[in-house]
Parts: C-alpha cells; structure tokens; sequence
C-alpha cells in the first residue's frame, strides 16, 4: 500500500459455512428458512448445522472483549476461506461477497465483541420477489413515468442484513389537557353556545417491546421507518449461518446515539393513549406533560433489507423491501406532463359535471345558485 | 180614446224621463249568428256557453253599467269622465259595474267580474285586451266589491297594490257612498298604472293572448363555482396521486411496539373550570324577497287570465 494514502488495510480472519456433508459453501435459503447445499442439495436446519461443524457455533470463539479499532482503518483486508483470494471491504461491511469466487465472507471482527448480535429476523423473500415487487410499482400509480418500473432500471439489488437497536422502552407519567365540552340550544329565533371548560388530567404507565431504531448511517433512518414493522415472531437468536448469501453491515451509531429517537416516538405514542383515554370531548389540548422514558432492555439485532437501488434518467432512486414482510417502499418520481394531463382532464370533468348538474336542476325548476 | 191614451202615456213616460233620476241600463241579447256577441278571440266557444249566456251582453263603449241603480245621472257623466281620461291616458280599458246577486261563495263575484269583462268588448282594441274593472254588489244579506285586472293591468297592478286600493275604498262603498268610493279607484288605479310596473313585475310576463306567466328564472351559468369545483376535485386528486408516489415517511410514534397489556393509567382527573354562554339572535321570516308583491292570477272561464281581489263590504 502505498504510503501517501491515509487508507491502512489490515488482514482480518472471515467465517464461513460450509456444507456438513460435503464441505461445500452453503448459503441460507430465505423459501425453505434452512441451509441449502447447492452442490449436494442437502438441506439443514440450524441444529444440524451447528452439530456437524463449527460453522454456525463459529461465532461462540469470537472474543467478546471488543478489539480496539483503529479509527483510520476504513478498508480492511480479508481472506477468502474458499479461494484464498483477499478481499476488501470497507469498515461497516460485516458480510460480503468474494468477488473471486462468489462465496460469503463474514468478517469476524465485524460480528464479534460489542458488534456481536443478539437477534436476528433469516430473510423470508429472495431477490425475485422483490424485483416483482419493483415492477408492480405501476399498480394504483397513474404518475409513475412509463417504464420507470423497468427491470432493466435496476442498478443494484442486494439482501443486506441491517444492524437494528430494539429498544424496550417504559413509559411512566402524565400529561395535563385544556378540554371542552359545547351545549347548543335555542330559544325562539336566539342561538346560544355554552362552552364548558375542564382540566383534564391522565397518567400511568405502559411498556414499549423493542422499538427499531436502525443504527447505520448508510441508510436512512426514513426508509428504515417506513418498511417497520417487522414480525418479531420470527426474531431468533442470533447466528452468523443466516449471514450467508447476504450482505451485512455492522452499526456504526451507538445505542446512546440513537436512543433519543426510540424515546421520543415512545412518548408521542403515550401521549395519544393518554390523550384517548377521555370521554367526549369537543377539543383537547395537551397544555402539559411530564412523560419519563426509561430504557429496560436493549438488544441488537439484524434485520433483513432488499436494498434496490434505481437509475432512471440518469438519477438514482433508492427502494428498499422488507425481507421479513416484503412491503416494499420507496419514493417515485412524478411525471410531470402526465400530472398536468390528469388535472387538465378532472378540472374538465369536474367543470362539465357541476354545469352540467346545474342545467339539470334549472331544469327541474329548482333555484340555482 | 185612443189618442187621450197616447197623450197621457207621451205626458207619463215625458214626467217619468224628468223625475226619474236614474238611468236605465240597456242590454242586449246574444244569439249564435253573432258569435253569441263575442267579439274577442275565444277559443272554443261553444264549451263556455253557459257562461257567456249568463253574462249580460252590454254596449262597451259606456263603461259604467249600474244594474244595482245607484249612481245617479251625473254622477255616472263624471265618472265616465274620469274612466275617459284614464283610458286615453293609460291605453287601458276601466269598467265599473253594479248588480245584486246571492252568491254562496265569494270567488262568484270574481267570475261574475272577469266573465262580465271577458265576454263584453272590453279591451277589445288594446294589446291584450288590458283593462281594469270594478263590480260593485249590491246583494242585501252580504255587499261585496271586487277588483278584476285584465292584460297588462295584471302587472301593473300586483296584489299590494290592489289591496291598498281596496282597503282605501272600503269605507265609501260600505257606507254606500258610490261616488266618492269608485272616484278614488279610479284615481288609486290611474296613480298605481302611471307610477309604472312595480319591480315584482319583472318576475311575469304575458303571453300573446295576454295571459299572466310566472316567468321562468332566468339560468345563469355558474362559471365561477364550475370553476372553483374543477380546481379543488382536479388538486385533490391530483395530491392523492403524488401521495402514491411518495411513500417513504419519518416515523413519529411506536404504537406499533406498545404492550397493550402493559397499559396501566393510575390518574383521572377531569375537573370543570368555567362554563361560557355566548348567543345570536337570527331574525326569522325576513327572508323571501317579494313579501306581498307577487301577482296572484287565476284563469277565468274564458281562459283569459286575471288578477284581482274582493272585499266584503
């Protein structure tokens, strides 16, 4: 390397997994939720694939005391189990791809000490799903441009284990609300309005499970909210064996960081319940509150992403899919002479019909306008 | 003989021509060959013949037909004087008639008035026949008087008008002074018809046999409020397309996360503050735009259609 760049590289150990039966690379198989040997075609669920190897159980030796990084590092250097190829990676990639020989590299240092997972949710849907999910973007989208929803406009599609901070979260408090109630009455031809003001108090507590807050700054945290939320059914414990055949990343936001986020959405859902615990009100207004948000437990988990990244007209537009639930969001640009057809054709429509509605009451001889 | 008799009914009917006061009404008879004496365009005659039997047949050219007999001779001659003037003035025909007949109910003065005008030759040379008339009943048990309107008269005289004619009448023809009452409907009428159509007018208009219509409101497109609704149902639309394609949105809340179970509300406390009463009064009924200035009209057997009114009295 050469010395005048700041980038250092720096080997590194990967894990790998392996068939139990004939030691070929295997990949996780989002369908089937087990391992599928695409040599052999062996099928293993998680147990026997820690029972015939040190594959899955690999991640057990990683160290727990949390090596000390280098914060120059930004690339680092792996070397392939399979081929022995060297690959690099940047600092946030935990699981990548050789680009030798195609296999899995999970980087060990990124998944092992305080970057070790607590959970993780195995990807339900592949890669055609979400392409199919892409295309049917048309559907209910009269402004969608034509063809944007091409395939050939995928740049990049890759099923990307996100790091996630879920929080437990207890709310205790109470909020403080200037409430109304209207009476209308009349007497002859005089209306009266009687206003009636209250305070309204409500407090208590309740209990928030793993609220997700995404903890990497490569994605955003928008997107992430949007594609929320996933079945945590299906949260399992984690194992890198799910990894294979997928990218991942590894937080670079610590939990203190992104706490704050988890809290307040917390607090404004509080409030809501506080809030409709009233009887009929004509308004409410929260004038005062004094919500405490305290965090019980937090775990970090990877959660499943097709990341399906877009080029039309040469700009780049950003969908993601849940790989657990497959909603597939993102924003789509408008064309702008189609919505300019559109309204020309409703305002016509509209204009036509009250003309036309018109005629037809001056027609039946009632009073118009 | 003979000739004493000759003389002494020359010498009676002579002293009966200057004692009697009163002049006679002359009226004729109304046979087939003359159209049973109509002269105005009526269809169907023969339908209505009942009706114009039973109207009496008069010269037109009088205008004061006192069958009740009780105007006298110069009054009459003063009267005709002013209807005159106001028929020049106004090109408009006025009638004043007097009879005494029972009536079961009071809409019999009013057919007997618009018949009475209908199938005499009143009007006969004005557009629409137009013209006013006044009958005057003289039935002992219950005296009535009633207004009719014919043609152009029927806007020119709306029903505010007409009532404020007859309520200013009523106590001369009640009290049985005649001329005094029918000098002031005449100067009522020709006041009202020379101040001009009253705005409620605007509302009718004649058709070519002079009958009264409501005339239709006229249509006005409505530009602006097309205009208007276009604008907002195409925006709306248009905003629930774009909110289509813009899917990505910042979470707020954590609903989705909370522990319904784990829901415990330990404080309610509603307390009532003040109470304020705030009131408007709505003053009812002042809406409708011609209280009191419409032109009620009705048809008349003849199929003409006036307008009118009546008084006991």
């Amino acid at each position: 390397m050469a010395k005048e760049e700041t980038k250092k590289k720096k080997k590194e150990d990967t894990l790998e997994n392996r068939c139990p039966s004939c030691k070929a690379s295997i990949k996780f198989n989002p369908k089937l939720g087990k391992w599928k040997c695409d040599y052999c075609g062996s099928e293993f669920t998680l147990e026997e694939m820690q029972a015939h190897s040190d594959n899955a159980s690999g991640e057990k030796k990683n160290r727990k005391d949390a090596k000390v990084e280098d914060d120059n590092i930004e690339y680092v250097e792996y070397h392939c189990e399979s081929c022995g190829a060297e690959i690099i990676a940047d600092s946030e990639t935990a699981a990548t791809f050789c680009v030798y020989c195609g296999n899995t590299a999970i980087l060990q240092s990124k998944l092992s000490g305080k970057f070790s997972p607590d959970l993780v949710i195995p990807f339900k849907n592949t890669k055609e799903d979400a392409i199919t999910a892409f295309k049917g973007l048309s559907k209910g989208r009269p402004l969608m441009p034509k063809d944007f929803n091409n395939e050939q406009n995928i740049e990049k599609i890759r099923g990307i284990y996100i790091p996630f901070w879920l929080f437990d979260i207890n709310n205790s408090g109470d909020i403080e609300m200037s409430a109304t109630t209207v009476e209308t009455w009349r007497i002859g031809d005089t209306h009266y309005t009687k206003t009636n003001y209250y305070r309204v108090i409500r407090g208590g507590t309740m209990d928030y499970i793993k609220v997700p807050i995404d903890g990497s700054t490569r994605f955003d945290n928008a997107i992430m909210n949007t594609i929320e939320p996933f079945d945590y059914n299906e949260l399992v414990k984690y194992n890198h064996a799910y990894l294979s055949g997928f990218y991942a990343e590894k937080y670079d936001q610590e939990a203190k960081d992104v706490y704050a986020e988890a809290a307040d959405r917390s607090i404004n859902s509080t409030k809501e319940v506080f809030k409709n615990d009233t009887r009929v009100y004509a308004t409410k207004t929260i004038v005062k509150d004094s919500i405490i948000a305290k965090e019980n437990n937090r775990y970090y988990a990877m959660l499943p992403v097709w990341m399906v990244n877009v080029k039309y007209k040469d700009k780049m537009y950003i969908f993601a899919m849940n790989g657990q639930t497959g909603e597939f969001i993102g924003d789509i640009p408008l064309d702008v002479g189609k919505a300019i057809l559109y309204f020309i054709l409703i305002f016509a429509a509209a204009f036509a019909g009250v003309m036309i509605l018109s005629l037809i009451v001056y027609g039946l001889g009632g009073v118009v306008f | 003989m003979k000739k004493i008799f000759n003389t002494v009914f020359i010498v009676l009917l002579v002293f009966l021509s200057t004692i009697n006061v009163y002049a006679s009404t002359n009226t004729f008879n109304r046979n087939e060959l003359e159209n049973y004496g109509v002269n105005k365009n009526i269809e169907n005659i023969n339908s209505k013949l009942s009706y114009i039997l039973n109207t009496k047949k008069v010269d037109a050219s009088e205008k004061i037909y006192d069958f009740s007999d009780i105007l006298t001779d110069e009054e009459e001659e003063l009267l005709k004087t002013q209807i005159d003037k106001f028929i020049e003035d106004n090109n408009m025909d006025m009638v004043i008639v007097t009879d005494s007949f029972a009536y079961s109910y009071d809409k019999k003065n009013e057919e007997y008035a618009d018949d009475f005008y209908d199938y005499n030759d009143f009007g006969l040379n004005i557009q629409y026949y137009s013209g006013v008339l006044l009958l005057r009943n003289t039935y002992s048990l219950d005296p009535y008087y009633h207004m009719s309107t014919s043609g152009k008269a029927q806007l020119y005289l709306n029903d505010s008008r007409i009532n404020y004619i007859l309520d200013n009448i009523y106590d001369d023809i009640h009290e049985g002074r005649y001329y005094e009452g029918f000098s002031k409907w005449i100067a009522y009428t020709d006041n009202y018809v020379k101040q001009g159509m009253p705005s409620t007018a605007g509302n009718y208009y004649l058709d070519s046999n002079g009958n009264m219509h409501r005339a239709k409101l006229k249509y006005h497109a409505p530009w602006g409020i097309a205009f208007i609704a276009g604008i907002v149902v195409a925006l709306t639309i248009i905003l629930i397309m774009v909110a289509k394609n813009k899917m990505v949105k910042k979470a707020r809340k954590a609903s989705e996360y909370l522990d319904q179970g784990s829901i415990n509300i330990t404080k309610r406390e509603d307390t009532f503050l003040r109470s304020h009463t705030t009131s408007y009064t709505v003053s009812s009924s002042s809406g409708g735009g011609h209280g009191g200035g419409g032109h009620s009209f009705h048809s008349g057997s003849s199929g003409f259609s006036h307008g009118g009114g009546g008084r006991h009295g």
